[in-house]
């Protein structure tokens, strides 16, 4: 997110990267047939995301997994959560500003409340008071808002480093490191070790599950892009934010096809 | 005059058609809800018993649970969804062994994690209807770290609910697992598909016990 060292040309050298990125990814949507249905990934660069899938993976169990894994032998369960609280609440930036271009006024009100909250009596995020309130947690993130104007995700991609994404996804996050608020006074390299904290701190939270799905899944590389679609699916949707009071609305039928067996599938292909 | 009769008039056909129906179709809705829900609080509850049980060893906890999922899945229908379009490409034979393995599969996947149940318990928190007349049961494991969203989508099979899915976490079991099949079969053909399911449902599931023991 941030690459060089004097600060004037950080800056430069982000929004200079941030517009490359965004003409590439704009330039790969456009080349991409857009054929897309609820439950069939669009993923018409399969061999280059798969060999970037590969490229992550080996990074990640070389070198991000056995580094979380001290890390979750080294600090206490407390300690994990306190960290991804701070992670969570600093994100009230790019929350709270998705919520209001989504327009949804109750949502951003919870997130500032939890964020003043969080932040005074939470001691700089480290307890989440909020939860406990009732103020539920709920992340928006540029991807999500660009997704409720309308706009489609794309071919899937899987990104060096970053992992699964699209090409709106992708400008989104893009938009969302330039929402967020950076300490311009503190030196990169701080920065850089903050981030790492994070990652690793995160990646220690999913050591099973991570696990478990590369164990028993057929094909790894399908499961985490339909993790990913279903993922970003629901939080568009925002079904987990009302949850509680019940959702009501009936399934499109897009979704349902999934519990639809055609005996006539043969028939419609030939 | 005569307007504001004729309203009143098929206001009260109207009122009075509702209050004739609404006995028959309100309590329909609401009855077959209850029974689904009944359903899930009743096989969760046998899950979590299974799981509470610290005399017995994991390989019968996970017959255990294996034989819980035969009563309540409908695994002919998960079976004919998961596959999609590619069910057709098996055997009458091969459907069969399909169908076995994938329940030996699913088993060994999900009884993984047999022995490190702490303190969960399971909340059910509503219900949802859905089209073609099957119904979502909403809960959540409440546990020490954050709650675990769990659905349950259900159909009835002569008059009794059954599992087609399981959505944990907005993320469900059938699209995820059609979305690997497919990639499978189209990279592999269905013999590959049976041979992974095989190897999956054998080693998988050992392998993993060694890996619980040892954490």
């Amino acid at each position: 997110v941030k690459t060089s060292t004097s600060k004037p040309l950080s800056t430069a050298a982000r929004v200079a990267m941030t517009l490359a990125a965004a003409m590439t990814m704009v330039v790969l949507s456009a080349a991409a047939p857009a054929t897309a249905t609820a439950n069939e990934v669009n993923d018409p660069f399969e061999g280059f995301n798969r060999a970037m899938f590969k490229f992550n993976d080996g990074l990640d169990r070389w070198i991000l997994e056995p580094v979380a894994k001290g890390w979750d032998f080294v600090v206490p369960e407390q300690g994990q959560t306190a960290v991804r609280n701070i992670f969570a609440n600093a994100l009230f930036p790019v929350d709270f500003t998705n919520e209001l271009l989504q327009w949804k006024p109750k949502g951003a009100a919870v997130s500032l409340g939890r964020f003043v909250l969080n932040s005074t009596l939470g001691v700089g995020g480290i307890f989440d008071h909020g939860d406990t309130m009732g103020l539920e947690e709920n992340h928006e993130d540029f991807g999500q808002t660009f997704a409720v104007w309308g706009i489609g995700d794309g071919p899937y991609l899987m990104l060096p480093f970053f992992g699964p994404s699209n090409p709106r996804d992708g400008i989104g996050m893009l938009f969302d490191s330039a929402a967020r608020v950076w300490p311009y006074y503190v030196e990169d390299e701080v920065i850089w070790g903050v981030a790492a904290v994070g990652v690793i701190n995160f990646r220690a939270g999913l050591i099973d599950e991570i696990e478990t799905a590369r164990e028993t899944s057929l094909d790894y590389y399908s499961f985490v892009r339909n993790l990913y679609a279903q993922r970003r699916a629901a939080a568009i949707e925002n079904r987990d934010v009302d949850d509680a009071a019940g959702d009501d609305s009936a399934a499109s039928d897009d979704a349902d096809d999934l519990y639809y067996y055609d005996e006539n599938y043969d028939e419609d292909s030939e | 005059m005569m307007k504001t009769q004729s309203n009143r008039v098929a206001t009260l056909a109207l009122f009075g058609a509702l209050t004739l129906f609404a006995p028959l179709l309100a309590p329909f809705s609401a009855q077959a809800n209850d029974e689904a829900i009944a359903m899930v609080r009743q096989t969760s509850d046998s899950v979590l018993l299974i799981l509470r049980d610290e005399a017995t060893d994991s390989a019968t906890k996970k017959e255990r649970l294996e034989a819980l999922l035969t009563e309540h899945a409908d695994f002919p229908t998960i079976s004919k969804l998961v596959m999609a379009r590619n069910w057709k490409l098996l055997s009458a034979e091969e459907q069969t062994e399909f169908s076995l393995l994938f329940r030996k599969y699913l088993t060994a996947t999900y009884g993984r994690n047999v022995d490190s149940y702490s303190d969960e318990t399971v909340k059910i928190t509503g219900s949802r209807d859905e089209a073609r007349g099957d119904v979502t049961v909403q809960s959540k494991v409440m546990r020490s770290g954050d709650d675990i969203l769990v659905d349950y989508r259900l159909r009835q099979f002569d008059g009794k609910w059954r599992i087609i899915d399981v959505v944990a976490e907005r993320i469900s079991m059938v699209s995820n697992l059609r979305s690997q099949f497919q990639e499978v079969v189209s990279q592999g053909g269905t013999k590959k598909l049976i041979a992974l399911l095989r190897e999956k449902s054998e080693t998988g599931g050992d392998d993993v016990l060694g890996t619980a023991a040892t954490k």
